[in-house]
Formats: C-alpha cells, sequence, structure tokens
C-alpha cells in the first residue's frame, strides 16, 4: 500500500503538440449536420444514442517532498489516456404490447400480446454499454507499465528495495490489469407504470438531493474514483446498483400541487472500492499490513434501502428522506486475522531483530470497512424573484458514522516495546511455547452523528462588459459538516500510553515527520463557486470552477470547450493547493487535461 | 314611446351586428378575395434585381437583405388559414367587456380576447399582443423538433432535437373542458420538454409553468441526465438556453414578459410573408440556409412595437407583426442598443392541407422560425418536424413526477 518516494520516468509524449493541433484543425474543418436521435424503427420506439471520448491528462508539478502523497511521476508525465465509449439503447414496447407496432418489430407483436395483462400504461426498458480502456497503462510512463512494488511485506523502503524489490522479496501490485480496460452493461432496467404506479427494476443509478459536486442526500449509488477522482464528473463516477425503484405519485394534496412517495431496495454487493496503490489516482494509504475490503453481501441484511417524500408546494419543492447504505469512504480497521493472535513473545523478538515490517505483514490486516449506516434528511428549494434565483438548501443526519482514531505510528508496536498489554490489545490466551501472553488486536473506531448541510444559489446574469451576448451562469454552495461527539484528544496525550486520540484521517501526517495521522476537525466548510458564459453563439464555452475548503486548501479549474457538432474538444487545468487535508489531500495533483468527445 | 324604445333596441342591435361583422372580417379577412398588391402577383420571383417592387410589403429589415441579395422569394396565392369555429364562437361570445388589468385580462374567458383593434386606441399595441398570447393553440400538442445553429457559410455548427409537449389548462373555447385544478392555481400552460439528440444532452427534460398572470414568475424544473437530479432552474426570458441566437421570449414572436415592455401599436398593414408550407419541414436557402423560401404570401397584419420598462439586456426595443386572421407572429425583429438592426425572426404556419398526423382541427401553431442575428452572422433554424394536436393529454404527464420517471 505504498507509493513510491520518487517519480521515476520521464516524459515520454514526443509529437503530441502537432497531434492535437492537427486535431483542432481537423476538429474545425469537418462539416456537420444537425444532430438526430437514431431511431431503429419505423415506429420511432426503438432508439439508440451514443457518444465516444478521448481524455488525456498531463500532471504538471511533481510531489511535494515533505508528503507521502509523493507521486510516480515527473512533471508532464501523462497520467491518464483513458478512451471512453457508451452506447445507449430505449425501447418503448407500449406499442408492442398493445399490438400497434408496425415494421420490423411487427412480428414481435404475438410474442408480446400476454404483456397487456399488466394494463401498462408505459413499458418500457433501457440499456447502456460502457467500455474504457486507459492507454496509459501501455504506452504511458514506464512506472505504470510495469508491475507496481509494494513494499509493506519487505521492511522499510530503502534505495535498494525500490531498484531490485524481488530481491528483497517485496509482493507487486498490478494494477494495470485491473484498471486498463473495462466493458460493462453499466445499466439495464425495466420500466413499468400503471396509472399513479411506478416500477423500475434492473440496475440503475439513483440520485437524490440538490447539491452539486459534493453529496449529502446522494449517497445511495457508490462513486469510482479510479479514474480522476472529484476532478471527473459525479455521473460519469456514479457505479449502478442491482435495484427495485417504486414511485407513487398522490397528485395534488391540500396546499400541495404535487406530492410523490419513493422508494427503493437494493440488492448488491458494489461499493466505492479504494482505488489501487500505482494508480496514479489512488489517495496515500496508510503503509504497513496487507489490506483487505470487506464488502457486504447479497443478502436482505446488507440491503441498502429508504424511502422519501416529494413534494410541490406553490413555487416550493421539498423533500424528506430516510435510508440505509453505504459510504464510500472506508474506515480503516487493523486486526489480527481471527483464530491467529500474536505471540508477544514473537512480536518482541522480531521487533529486537528488526524485522517489525515483516512481522506486521505477516501478523496484522488492514480492513477497508463500509459499514452500513442510516441518513435522514431533506431538501428545499425555492426562487427568489427579485434575484431572479433559485435558492438550493439541503439536510443531512448521518446515525453513527464511524471514525478512526489518531495514534502515534508505534501505536501498533506497543505490546513489543513495553512488554505490556497497550490500548487496541487484549489477551485472549497464552503461548504453550513460550508462556507470554497471546494478543489479539482490533483498533479503535468510534461512532458521531454527523450534520451535513448545504445551501446554494444559482442565478443568470448578463456582464456585458465581459459578454455582450450571452448570459452568465453563476452558481454558488456552502457545505458544512459537524461531528456531534467529537474526539479532540491530542495524539501528544495519548502516545506515552500508546493509546487513541483525535479523529483522524488513515493518513500520515507530513508535518509531524509521519509520526502520527492527519487530524480531522469537528467543523468543516467548503465553498464552491461555479461561473460559465459561452461566445460565438456557443461554439465557445468557458467555465471557470473555485472550491476552497476552509481548513485550507482549494481547487482551481478553469475549462474552456469548443463545440462543433459532433465534437466537443475541452481543456481543463486543475490546480490544488493548500493545507494537507480534505481536498488538499490532492495538492501535488496539478494536471491538464485534454478531451475531444464525438456525440451522436 | 314604443317607437322610442324599439328604435334603440334596433339601434343596439344594429351595434351589436356591426361590430361582430367588424370581428368576423379579422377571422375572415381573405373572404372577399385575397389582398391585392400593385406588381405583385402569384408566381413573381423576387430578389435583388427586383426587390423595390415589395418595398411596399416587406419590412425594411426584410428588404435590406432582400435587395442585399440574401435570398429571394417566390409569391403565391394568400391561404386562407380559418381558425376553429369554437374558437372564433368563444370570441363573439367572451369579448365584450374585456379589459387590460394589471399584469393580466379581466373578464377574459376564451377566445380572442380584443378582436377588434383600434389605431386611436392607447392600448391598441397592449392588446395585439395579448391576442398573440391568447391565440387558438389547441388545447393540447405534442411537437418534435430540430435546432440547428447555422453559420455565414451554411455549415451547422451545432444541432438538437427535442420533444416538447404542451397543455393548456386555462381559457379553451369549451371552458368545460379547462382543468379545474389548474384554474384554482391560476396555471395557463405547462409545457414539457425532452431533448433526443445529441447524446450529451439527450435525457434533459424541462418542465415550464406559464401562470395566467403575466406579473408572475414563470416555474421551471428540469431534470439533468448528467446529475441524475431533477431540480427547480431559474426562468429568465432573457437567456438563451441552447447557447444560440435566440432568447426563450424571442420563441414564436414573443414569448417574454407582457409587462415587461410598453407596447405600441403602429398600423395594419398588408405583408409579404412566408406562406404556409405543405410538408413536414420548411425550405431553407439564401445566405447561410438562414431563411425560409418555401413561396410568400401577402397577408394582413397588425404592426407593433416593443419597448423594454428597464434596461434590457441585449435589446432596446423589438418591432412585431401579427397575422389579423390567425394571430400568428409573422415576424420580429430586434434592436441594439446602438439602435442598429441585430436580429430577425421569420415564423412560418403549416398549411392546414398537409396534415399526415390525422389532427382534426388546425390551429395557429407555428411550423418553422428562423432567427438570424445578422451581428454574429449565425441563425437557429427551428422547425417542427410532427405535430399531433388535441389528443387529450392527461395533466399527469406534467408534473415533477414526470421527470423523475423519465429520467435515467
Amino acid at each position: 500500500m505504498h507509493i513510491p518516494q520518487e517519480a521515476e520516468t520521464p516524459v515520454c509524449l514526443p509529437g503530441k503538440k502537432l497531434w492535437g493541433v492537427l486535431l483542432v484543425g481537423v476538429l474545425l474543418s469537418v462539416p456537420s449536420g444537425p444532430a438526430w436521435a437514431v431511431f431503429l424503427d419505423q415506429d420511432e420506439s426503438l432508439r439508440f444514442s451514443g457518444r465516444v471520448y478521448n481524455r488525456t491528462a498531463f500532471s504538471v508539478e511533481r510531489a511535494a517532498e515533505n508528503t507521502r502523497l509523493q507521486t510516480p511521476y515527473n512533471d508532464w508525465n501523462m497520467l491518464q489516456n483513458r478512451t471512453f465509449i457508451q452506447g445507449e439503447l430505449s425501447h418503448d414496447l407500449t406499442g408492442l404490447v398493445a399490438g400497434n407496432t408496425t415494421g420490423l418489430l411487427a412480428p414481435l407483436r404475438a410474442l408480446f400480446a400476454p404483456l397487456r395483462l399488466l394494463r401498462a400504461d408505459t413499458l418500457d426498458y433501457f440499456v447502456t454499454y460502457r467500455g474504457e480502456y486507459d492507454g496509459v497503462w501501455d504506452y504511458g510512463p514506464a512506472v505504470f507499465r510495469e508491475r507496481f512494488p509494494l513494499f509493506t511485506d519487505c521492511g522499510a523502503p530503502t534505495k535498494a528495495k525500490r531498484a531490485h524489490p524481488r530481491r528483497f522479496g517485496c509482493r507487486h501490485a498490478d494494477p494495470r490489469q485491473r484498471l486498463r480496460h473495462r466493458h460493462r452493461l453499466f445499466e439495464a432496467y425495466v420500466n413499468y407504470a400503471y396509472g399513479p404506479f411506478f416500477l423500475r427494476v434492473g440496475r440503475q443509478n439513483l440520485s437524490w438531493g440538490e447539491t452539486d459536486v459534493f453529496r449529502l442526500l446522494d449517497q445511495i449509488n457508490p462513486l469510482d474514483a479510479g479514474f480522476g477522482g472529484f476532478l471527473v464528473s459525479l455521473d460519469e463516477r456514479r457505479v449502478p446498483l442491482d435495484m427495485a425503484r417504486v414511485v407513487y405519485g398522490f397528485g395534488g394534496v391540500g396546499p400541495l400541487s404535487e406530492l410523490n412517495l419513493e422508494g427503493f431496495l437494493v440488492f448488491d454487493d458494489k461499493i466505492a472500492a479504494p482505488v489501487p496503490t500505482g494508480s496514479p489516482w489512488s489517495t496515500p494509504n496508510p503503509p504497513g499490513v496487507t489490506g483487505q475490503i470487506k464488502k457486504p453481501s447479497k443478502n436482505f441484511a446488507d440491503a441498502r434501502g429508504g424511502g422519501r417524500i416529494v413534494g410541490v408546494w406553490g413555487e416550493v419543492m421539498f423533500s424528506l428522506a430516510h435510508y440505509a447504505t453505504y459510504l464510500d469512504t472506508s474506515v480503516l480497521r487493523i486486526v489480527t486475522p481471527t483464530n491467529r493472535p500474536v505471540s508477544l513473545g514473537a512480536f518482541e523478538a522480531a521487533v529486537q531483530a528488526g524485522d517489525t515490517g515483516r512481522f506486521l505483514t505477516d501478523h496484522f490486516q488492514a480492513q477497508a470497512l463500509y459499514p452500513k449506516i442510516q441518513i435522514s434528511g431533506g431538501s428545499l428549494t425555492f426562487s427568489v424573484p427579485r434575484l431572479s434565483s433559485i435558492l438550493r438548501s439541503e439536510f443531512a443526519y448521518f446515525h453513527s458514522e464511524p471514525f478512526f482514531h489518531n495514534s502515534a505510528s508505534a501505536q501498533l508496536l506497543g505490546p513489543a516495546l513495553t512488554g505490556g498489554i497497550t490500548p487496541g490489545y487484549q489477551q485472549v490466551g497464552t503461548d504453550p511455547a513460550t508462556g507470554r501472553p497471546l494478543l489479539r488486536y482490533r483498533n479503535k473506531i468510534s461512532r458521531s452523528d454527523v450534520v451535513r448541510w448545504s445551501l446554494g444559489i444559482d442565478m443568470t446574469r448578463y456582464i456585458s462588459l465581459l459578454n455582450p451576448n450571452e448570459s452568465f451562469l453563476i452558481s454558488s454552495q456552502i457545505f458544512g459538516r459537524h461531528i456531534l461527539n467529537f474526539n479532540d484528544t491530542p495524539v501528544s496525550a495519548v502516545s506515552g500510553s500508546y493509546g487513541f486520540g483525535h479523529f483522524a484521517a488513515p493518513i500520515f501526517e507530513p508535518n509531524r515527520d509521519n509520526q502520527s495521522f492527519v487530524n480531522i476537525d469537528q467543523h468543516q466548510l467548503i465553498q464552491t463557486l461555479l461561473i460559465s458564459t459561452a461566445y460565438f453563439s456557443g461554439a465557445v464555452e468557458p467555465k471557470l470552477i473555485f472550491l476552497y475548503d476552509w481548513q485550507g486548501a482549494w481547487l482551481v479549474q478553469p475549462e474552456i470547450t469548443f463545440i462543433r457538432d459532433p465534437f466537443r474538444l475541452t481543456v481543463q487545468y486543475n490546480y490544488l493547493d493548500g493545507q494537507y487535508n480534505g481536498i488538499g489531500f490532492l495538492r501535488d495533483r496539478d494536471n491538464v487535461m485534454i478531451q475531444l468527445e464525438a456525440v451522436i | 314611446m314604443s317607437c322610442v324604445v324599439f328604435g334603440s333596441f334596433v339601434l343596439v342591435v344594429q351595434a351589436q351586428e356591426g361590430e361582430q361583422g367588424r370581428i368576423l372580417e379579422d377571422f375572415f379577412p381573405y373572404r372577399d378575395g385575397p389582398p391585392q398588391v400593385e406588381g405583385i402577383q402569384p408566381g413573381l420571383k423576387i430578389d435583388a434585381s427586383n426587390a423595390a417592387v415589395a418595398a411596399a410589403v416587406l419590412p425594411p429589415e426584410i428588404q435590406t437583405y432582400l435587395a442585399a441579395g440574401d435570398f429571394s422569394i417566390s409569391v403565391q396565392e394568400t391561404t386562407d388559414l380559418q381558425l376553429r369555429q369554437a374558437f372564433i364562437d368563444a370570441t363573439l361570445q367572451h369579448h365584450s367587456g374585456v379589459v387590460v388589468g394589471e399584469g393580466e385580462l379581466q373578464n377574459y374567458v376564451a377566445g380572442r380576447p380584443f378582436p377588434v383593434l383600434k389605431a386611436a386606441d392607447p392600448q391598441a399595441g397592449l392588446k395585439a399582443v395579448w391576442n398573440l398570447r391568447y391565440r387558438d393553440q389547441g388545447d393540447d400538442a405534442q411537437m418534435w423538433a430540430t435546432n440547428s445553429l447555422v453559420n455565414s457559410n451554411g455549415n451547422t455548427e451545432r444541432s438538437q432535437t427535442f420533444a416538447f409537449f404542451s397543455l393548456y389548462g386555462m381559457h379553451r373555447p369549451d371552458s368545460a373542458k379547462n382543468l379545474p385544478q389548474w384554474e384554482e392555481q391560476g396555471i395557463y400552460t405547462k409545457q414539457y420538454t425532452r431533448m433526443l439528440a445529441p447524446s450529451d444532452s439527450e435525457g434533459n427534460q424541462i418542465l415550464s409553468v406559464q401562470p395566467d398572470s403575466d406579473f408572475l414568475l414563470h416555474d421551471q424544473w428540469a431534470y439533468d441526465p448528467t446529475t441524475r437530479r431533477t431540480r427547480k432552474i431559474v426562468y429568465t426570458p432573457y437567456i438563451s438556453p441552447g447557447r444560440g441566437v435566440v432568447l426563450i421570449e424571442d420563441r414564436s414572436g414573443f414569448l417574454g414578459y407582457i409587462h415587461a415592455y410598453d407596447w405600441k401599436y403602429l398600423r395594419e398593414q398588408t405583408v409579404l410573408t412566408p406562406g404556409p408550407i405543405r410538408a413536414s419541414a420548411p425550405t431553407w436557402g439564401g445566405r447561410g440556409n438562414w431563411y425560409l423560401v418555401d413561396p410568400w404570401e401577402l397577408r394582413r397584419a397588425v404592426v407593433v412595437e416593443a419597448t423594454p420598462k428597464i434596461a434590457h439586456p441585449l435589446y432596446s426595443r423589438r418591432i412585431l407583426y401579427i397575422d389579423v386572421q390567425t394571430s400568428l407572429p409573422l415576424f420580429s425583429f430586434t434592436y441594439d442598443h446602438e439602435g442598429q438592426h441585430k436580429r430577425s425572426f421569420l415564423v412560418v404556419a403549416r398549411h392546414p392541407e398537409f396534415n399526415p398526423w390525422g389532427n382534426k382541427d388546425w390551429v395557429a401553431q407555428i411550423a418553422a422560425q428562423s432567427s438570424i442575428d445578422y451581428q454574429l452572422e449565425r441563425a437557429n433554424n427551428f422547425q417542427i418536424t410532427k405535430i399531433l394536436l388535441n389528443r387529450a393529454l392527461p395533466p399527469s404527464q406534467f408534473t415533477v413526477m414526470t421527470l423523475m420517471l423519465r429520467g435515467k
């Protein structure tokens, strides 16, 4: 779970600049026709659409020397050359079932006739294929082409181990095999509607809430951070789940012009798997022991589910929701495996012999847990006519969210250093060979209720000085997070007892010589701002996104898109900096991204 | 005494008959034959070489570009576009007593609210635009359309295909068919739009709610497939949703807030205008394929001028040509803050005889609109390629729930 300490590869993209110029030239010279929906049948019930893009990202900085985030590449190395293809097929079966379909599909009418028993107002299905290939693993910097050495099982990383990991018994990770390409039946579901009742069954995405960029109530589908993290749009990162979704519309009720009840139930084991070490998009992982991901099972006990009501009252749209889900952020648990307690004698001997790393790897496991938690909340959105604006608000109460505790890096070694039982350990027996205690270990994880909220405003304005012909869209949000039962014990107060302290992220703190983890704050505020407009009648669309984490980290993301059907060419710069916390964990991932997309 | 009463009664009846005759005159302006203008007859081709022949019947904004050779016109016989009898009957029954109130009409029930416009009436311009607002567009409509941004070389830079459905809850010719809940809430119409292409905007949906009162802001909700959310969004008529050269208020002649403008009646005149098409799509031609080049025809039109009451982000004034017979918009021209002609909007209807979709009625729906920005040298070519009218769409299709359900 280590990240190498030095970047290893030179820039290896001669000729890219020339290719870019050629691409732009081709883009501007290709004549285009009107966009059309591609219907595959005469009755226009079977529709296909698709898009394909290629995105290339280059790092523009090396990692800071004083962080564990040191990335295995230099500035202007390629981080990504992602080719994405998506095809969508939607088929309205209503005509086929009713028997009015003509043309090529007409022979299928008899086959679907029994479905008339369902008396469906609407019956259709939707299928999406997604194919992804990242060429960085094949022709990117050498560090991505090779198997990635893990130093977790061979002691402290040294220059010699980095050069020849196998000589020292270091294992290898091979993220290339996992991340190089992927073909997925991304979504596949059937819709059925009868009167006010609606049912969708199949693999699907479901998003609740009102916020952009960061999610409050929108925690139903996990996110895949494996190809750009939060720098990639939410929708592209969503992981569809096998789910049944039901909506019942009550119509107008009292003062409400509309009231809808919605529920869902998920039988799926997918979670937001951590990005594997070796990926340019991996976040820093704690070192030392072998990791495991504890996934939910596909059974009723592990199912996700819940409900919400959505109503419209005059100009106000509101929702109230409650559901159970698995958060994307895992909590780290270090344990001794079941039935394999640690012999204190052996532990002491290993530490004295300098084989601490090997011992920890052999006797401890890191588990990435995805505890199931309950979330309650609501949203309220209304217009402010005087400002020609929309105000959005959202509130979410996370019940018993788990938190990792800070500790000194030697905490795990407590018994070996003191000869006693330190916090996290318990004696479960005696070693018959040595007569020394047998110990079981489990680090401390606490739970606390957490309140999250967001306020946002959307408005359109003309700023004639900057753009006399088009309006600007301005959208700003502020997010708050408050941990109600917060542990703020300083790590210095517990390090002598080898205990656990402050709530922390399981990432080593570089400013304390990596002797403890990064504390998290009880209260967190993040501000977002988006400004966009268009020039040349929409042919050029600049956009600026700004994120500021009041802990002292920020993202500035200027972007420009050139549009000429069927192409979109986007250039985006991601500038991250600030304190080593929150979005600041990625402060050494500044990059420039170029994406060419074709749509039909 | 009885003679006096009888005489008064006769006068009243004669006055009513006179007014009714005047009303019917506008509904059937070509009953006695098409407009006659010297030098302009069906079959005539007009281009830069003989543009002067049409100077009296073309808006000067159009005449300029015709004379410059931007496009040419062929002339056809005037088409008698008869509205539904139910709409005419509703006009005759309900027109009296309708007055312009604060942002809305008082005593308005159905039909054309102001069937007789008098040039001397200081509110004639305002009344004309209310006639445009409440023209007969049917009880509901399902339309499939494309909107393309075309540059001066005739190349399509961007294009969208979408379906949009409209449902009218109030002021239907047959009041019994109004939607009681919408009437109670003061909702004149709702429109549901779904993008069909291109794929990066496919699946976007918008639900728009237009209150009957012009002073109340429109409501809008949108489903965005990139966030999978249904959300209330800002409505303002001054933005161009497709980032083209058409503001929301530029659609269908004028779709903005009436109360935001001072309206001035300029004149009634015979005008040469794109004639109703007999096809699912119009013929585009001329410079950049910006113009509607199916045959044009002479029609009677009311001309009004709109001046923004408060600073408009783009325009200093708008000239609007409204068809006398149907209240359809024919032309709209906007000027920038320097007084320069900025945009032309040309509108065309569909001929009643072209009806491959089995619609029972012909209503005053537009078939296409050309929106030309001469300063940006681009045009938006909008065309409705299929329309289904009065199919009794249920109000439940025009709800936030619909956005949630039809979302991906």
